[in-house]
Order: structure tokens, then sequence, then C-alpha cells
């Protein structure tokens, strides 16, 4: 053993073992260009073709010759990789593409000639044949690095010190060549396919990432659909006495943001904007809550402020994490324009009259989901024919460009005022454009929600 | 987002500095935690330093505030800057905290 190892050391400092490491790095390059070829997901998926399987019977043939032709000289010996490549075909694509593997390596090696030329054909073909075999065991499953390590280690020493003996005997030279040959190709050949099957269950990994990250999407997208869903399409109304507009851009996905407007009565509209704290999956779980709540709650014989009080409470109950959501709902008759509105936290909308834009002056109200006995006040307004009441959220006003500069309630008012003559459509649409033109390559940091009302002369 | 402990009594003060938003709101959380774990209740929050709060941040001192007060405390915040005071007041959260401008004031308080 002292013998060996000494024996070994020598060879590293002779350049042999780095010579044949040296030439297997190049394998481990085919091997990862061969990782990234798209039939190799197939195997993978363990739904291999027969034709796929001679490919590959067949590439790791050549693989096989080049670990002969790249072999280095010790003692008459040849120290090489030919197994390794019947090995790894077997381990991944059963016994017909490792036998194949072996057949293409060992013929080749048969012809090349020398003591040891029959013995070492007939060790790549039952290389691998073993391999498969193991494959098969497996049932198609790929192997662990340390599995395919030691099979690779049985191999060598099968070939080197079984097959060979009984072949070509045990003569001086011959065990001159199996003590010269033994470790180093031990060495390399199970390095090598370690090695290689680290390279595959690292793909392997990376596409199970991939397709858990697939799937997620798709389920995000799903949830995507169903929260737009919720969501009155804006339209023009078949009544005529108004226009109505409302637009949600959520900054994910999913978002947490909310509009809704609904008939009470034969009069009376409810409008309602929201915005659930926070974003993505969890405030779109909350707004989704919030917005089927909202409407069940409505009723006619009361205003918004006890809408939002009977909210609220429902609201409280078990919300452990203090999500909260800021609401401003509204009450419009569009034949007399009385309109009865209820804050909630939310940003004060804005008032579109004869020409003048202006925020409305709320009365505190605290974000629903908190307190639980808070109580909600009622404000009045008049709408004449012509008015717009825009509601919005604050992925509006805070609305970030490059420089960190917010968009701001400055530059909201110049849009309103710039936009105050047309449709709801055209106002919300104005915005977003001013909005898009403001931000410009920045990320949408929050989401976007208007919704805006005009009551037509 | 830099937060300075202090102590006073039984009092936690914090000094919280920077922006509070959905990356720095988890950092805030999890260095507060293990103290209401450990049965801090009474923490006074300096925002002096303070100079955004997103509404998910926002979240979290509610949170704060609920934990303290069903362990019988309290959170008191000190010095808020008057933008960040406009956001409290917005969503109607001037009625959960007291506030105070005086660090010995707001210390008697509790």
């Amino acid at each position: 053993m002292v013998e060996m190892i000494n024996e070994m050391v020598n060879e590293v400092l002779n350049g042999t073992l780095s010579k044949l490491i040296e030439n297997i790095s190049i394998l481990m390059i085919l091997a990862y260009l061969m990782t990234r070829i798209s039939s190799f997901g197939d195997l993978l998926n363990r739904s291999f073709s027969l034709k796929n399987r001679l490919f590959l019977g067949f590439a790791f043939g050549v693989v096989s010759i080049y670990g002969t032709l790249s072999s280095v000289q010790i003692f008459g010996g040849l120290a090489n990789f030919r197994d390794l490549g019947p090995t790894i075909a077997g381990l991944l694509a059963g016994p017909v593409a490792g036998g194949l593997a072996g057949l293409i390596g060992g013929v080749h090696r048969y012809f090349l000639g020398g003591i040891t030329g029959p013995p070492c054909s007939v060790a790549s073909i039952l290389a691998g044949l073993i391999a498969g075999c193991f494959y098969l065991w497996k049932r198609g499953r790929i192997v662990r690095i340390w599995e395919a390590a030691l099979l690779m280690i049985g191999i060598e020493l099968l070939h080197i010190l079984v097959i060979t003996p009984l072949m070509v005997g045990t003569s001086d030279e011959v065990l001159k060549i199996i003590r010269a040959v033994l470790m180093p190709m031990i060495l390399v050949n199970s390095a090598g396919i370690a090695i290689f099957f680290f390279i595959i269950h690292n793909l392997n990994r990376e596409r199970l990432i991939e397709a858990e990250k697939q799937r997620m999407d798709s389920e995000l997208h799903i949830a995507h659909e169903i929260q737009m869903g919720m969501l009155p399409a804006p339209m023009t109304p078949r009544d005529s006495r108004y226009d109505i507009y409302a637009v949600m851009k959520p900054a994910k996905e999913v978002g947490g943001d909310l509009y809704n407007f609904f008939a009470l009565d034969g009069d009376r509209l409810c409008l309602v904007i929201g915005d659930v704290a926070g974003k993505g999956v969890s405030a779109s779980l909350h707004m989704a809550i919030t917005q089927k709540l909202l409407k069940a709650l409505a009723r006619v014989d009361e205003g918004p402020a006890a809408l939002l009080g009977r909210l609220n409470r429902e609201l409280c109950e078990g919300n452990e994490t203090m999500t909260f959501v800021t609401i401003f709902v509204a009450f419009s008759d569009i034949r007399t324009g009385e309109t009865v509105f209820s804050n909630g936290g939310h940003n004060p909308p804005y008032l579109i009259s004869r020409g003048d834009v202006s925020r409305l002056v709320l009365e505190s109200g605290v974000a629903l989901g908190i307190l639980e006995n808070a109580v909600y006040t009622e404000q009045r307004l008049k709408l004449l024919p012509g008015d717009t009441l825009y509601l919005y959220t604050d992925g509006v006003n805070e609305a970030m460009n490059g420089r960190e500069e917010l968009f701001d309630y400055n530059r909201l008012n110049a849009s309103l005022s710039r936009l105050r003559a047309l449709t709801p459509e055209a106002i919300c649409q104005g915005v977003l454009d001013d909005l898009a033109h403001f931000v410009g390559q920045n990320e949408q940091s929050d989401d976007i929600t208007m919704l805006a009302l005009r009551l037509n002369k | 987002m830099k937060l300075w402990e202090k102590r006073q009594d039984n009092i936690v003060i914090l000094a919280v500095h920077g922006r509070l938003d959905a990356t720095t709101g988890p950092l805030f959380e999890q260095q507060v935690a293990p103290m209401i774990d450990a049965g801090d209740k009474n923490f006074l929050l300096d925002l002096a330093h303070l100079d955004y709060i997103s509404s998910a941040a926002l979240r979290r001192l509610l949170l704060l505030a609920k934990r303290s007060e069903d362990r019988g405390g309290k959170v008191a915040l000190l010095s808020v800057q008057s933008h960040i005071l406009e956001i409290f007041e917005m969503a109607g959260f001037t009625q959960l905290f007291q506030f105070y401008t005086d660090q010995d004031e707001a210390i008697r308080s509790f």
C-alpha cells in the first residue's frame, strides 16, 4: 500500500496523473455542452426514445475512443478513461446505450493492439452493460454522485484485477502494468464520473427550479385574471346621465388596490376606491375579501359611514397581521348630484367643478381593519352637471421617477387641470400618460388605480 | 434604515433612521420581535430621522402597538417629522399613538 502511494506520488510528479486530469477536463467541457442540448431534458424526464439512446451510446462511444487516445503510457500499459464513456452512457440511458458506447470504444481499442488490448476491449463493453443494469435496477432514476463513483471504482477493479489476469495471465509484464495503472485509473475514472454527475445534478436542480418558477408564474397569472374579474369593467354605462371610467394597474401580477361602482337604486351609484397596505399576493387576498364584503354589506337604507363601520368590524375580526385598508366611499345621486361620502384613511379625491380643480378636504377617519369601534363620519357635496369626481390611490401621487422625486399633488393637480374638460376615460388615460412620462424607465413601485365619474349636462 | 436602541427604566427607546419600507420593514420587525418576546412592552420610537414610511411599514408600527398593548404597555412616538405625520393623519392613525416632541415628557407618560 505504502509502495502504491509512493508510486502514485511519483506519477503525479512525473505529470502522468496531471496529464490525465488535463485530458479529462476536456471531457468535462464536452459533458457540459451535452447537457445543454435540448433532448438531454427528455433524458432527465426519463422519456428518452430509442433513437436518442442509440445517439447517446454513439456519442459516448466517441468519448470512450477519446479516453483511449488521450491515455498516458505507463510501463507499456495505458492509463486511460476509456471505461468512463460507456459507464456514463449506461447510467444515463441503460444497457443499450452503455453497451453500444462500450462496443465502439472496445473495438477501437482492440485494433490498437498491445498485450492488454483484448481484456481492455472486453472491459469497456462490460462497463457499459454493468452500468446499464445499474440503471435498470435504479429504474432510470439519476444515480447519486457517490453511487456513480463507487460503481466506477468497482468497474475499474474488475477490469484491472479480474478481467486482465483472467485473459492474459499474470506474467511479470502484466503485473507491472497492473501495478502501474491501478491507482491512476481508479482515481481518474471515479473523479471523472463524480464531476460528470455533479454537473448533471446541478442541471437537474436548475430545471426543477425553472419548472417551479413557471408554475408559480402561471398561478400568479390566474390570480391576476381572478382579481381583474372582481373589478367592474370600465365601460360607458347605458344610463346617459353620467359617464364613468376606472383603471387599475397593479405593480406586480396581483395587487392590493381596489375600486368598485354599482347602482344602489334607480338613481344612486356607489363609488368605492381603496388600498390595502402592502402589495403583491398578501395584499391581494385582503383586496378580494374587502371587495366582496363591501358590495355584500352595502344597503340602500344606510349611508356610506354606516357601510364603512360595518365593513371595518368585519375586517378587524382575526386581523392578526394588522393589515389595514384605506377606503373612500361615495353615494352619488345622479339625478340631483347630491353626493354623500365617507372616508377611512384614504387619499382625498379631486372635484372638477366648473373648470376648477380642487382636492376635497376630508374629515379624518381611521383606515379599516385596525380599530374595531372606529366611527366614520359623512360629508356631502353636490355635483353639478358637467362636474367630475376623480378618485385615485397613492400609487398615483407617490409614483417615483429615477431621481427619486414623487409625482405628488402638484403634478396631479396640473394634469387634472389640463384634462378637466375631458371625459372620465380621457382624464384617467391622460393621467396615466403623464405618470408614464414622469416615471420614465423607473419600475412601478405601487399599484395605481383611478376612478372618475362625470355627471352629464 | 438603522435602529438605535437605548433603555431608560423599563422603556425601550428606539431611534429609527432612514426609510421604513417594504425592504427595511422586515429588518425592523426582526430587531423588535425579540424585545417583545423578552418581555419589553413600553416603546418610545424617536422618529426625528425617519425620512419615509410606506403603508406596509406603517402596519409594522401598528403591530408593535398592538403587541405592546396586549401586554399592558404602549408605543409612543417622538419628534415625528411633519411629512411623516401627514401620513399618520391621512390614514387616521393619529388616534392610535401618542405623539410627543419632548423626550422627558414622553418618558413620563409611560
